[in-house]
């Protein structure tokens, strides 16, 4: 869990929140709570305030559990803040720049969703037939493992135990 | 040349553990949150359903493994 990112943009920044950094200052949401609100999901709403005042409360985040930077590149070569996160230059492999990441999407009470260029590999590392979308058994009741044939709803399967159907 | 293709990103399946997702994705949670991924492009992701960090793989399926030790 500890190297996880959050992210959240507007037209012109993106905010990224890393939880594991968070040390609770309460700087965020006592300065500007119309856009960190951790009552809230998602608990920083980009639409609360401007670029501006965005960036203030970014910048006056004692740690990094707050970051951004600028939707145009070029600005965070120009960007004098410690807090701008600046692209990672991607290696040769798997993630050189034309490559779209793909997505996983995780259904509420129900499977991950996959979708781009992706390559499954059973437990004895053999290739499963290629796909461009799957669905990905998570309640661990499918019977046609790894892929989701739709038990979850008999099992009831729940991402949180307080959760309702 | 059999094996040459790159794929975005790879995701290998385990016999009663976890899914080991590696390579260029991203992760969007059950709120719509998109979770990214810093820099090692690896996670661990829960398909037996018992995780307490979902959608992240706590090792709660080793519970059930030493249950199931005599099968």
């Amino acid at each position: 869990m500890g190297n996880i990112r959050k992210k959240y943009s507007n037209d012109e920044i993106t905010v990224y929140w890393q939880p594991a950094e968070c040390i609770h200052s309460t700087i965020c949401f006592t300065r500007l709570a119309s856009v960190f609100n951790p009552r809230k999901r998602p608990w920083i709403d980009m639409n609360g305030g401007t670029t501006d005042q965005i960036l203030k409360i970014v910048n006056e985040c004692p740690t990094n559990a707050l970051t951004f930077s600028w939707i145009e590149n070029s600005r965070n070569e120009r960007e004098t803040s410690s807090k701008v996160i600046r692209e990672i230059k991607p290696t040769s492999e798997t993630g050189s720049e034309n490559v779209k990441p793909v997505k996983i999407q995780v259904m509420p009470n129900g499977p991950l969703l996959l979708s781009g260029d992706f390559q499954l590999f059973d437990a004895d590392g053999t290739k499963l037939k290629s796909m461009k979308m799957v669905s990905i058994c998570r309640c661990g009741h499918s019977q046609g493992k790894p892929f989701c044939d739709g038990t979850h709803f008999k099992f009831g399967f729940r991402d949180r135990e307080e959760q309702q159907p | 040349m059999t094996d040459v293709v790159k794929h975005a990103a790879e995701l290998h399946f385990s016999k009663h553990g976890p899914v080991r997702v590696e390579g260029k994705f991203s992760i969007v949670d059950i709120e719509g949150n998109e979770l990214e991924v810093a820099e090692t492009g690896k996670v661990y992701l829960c398909t037996c359903g018992k995780s307490n960090t979902k959608p992240f793989c706590d090792c709660s399926h080793q519970e059930d493994l030493k249950l199931r030790a005599t099968d």
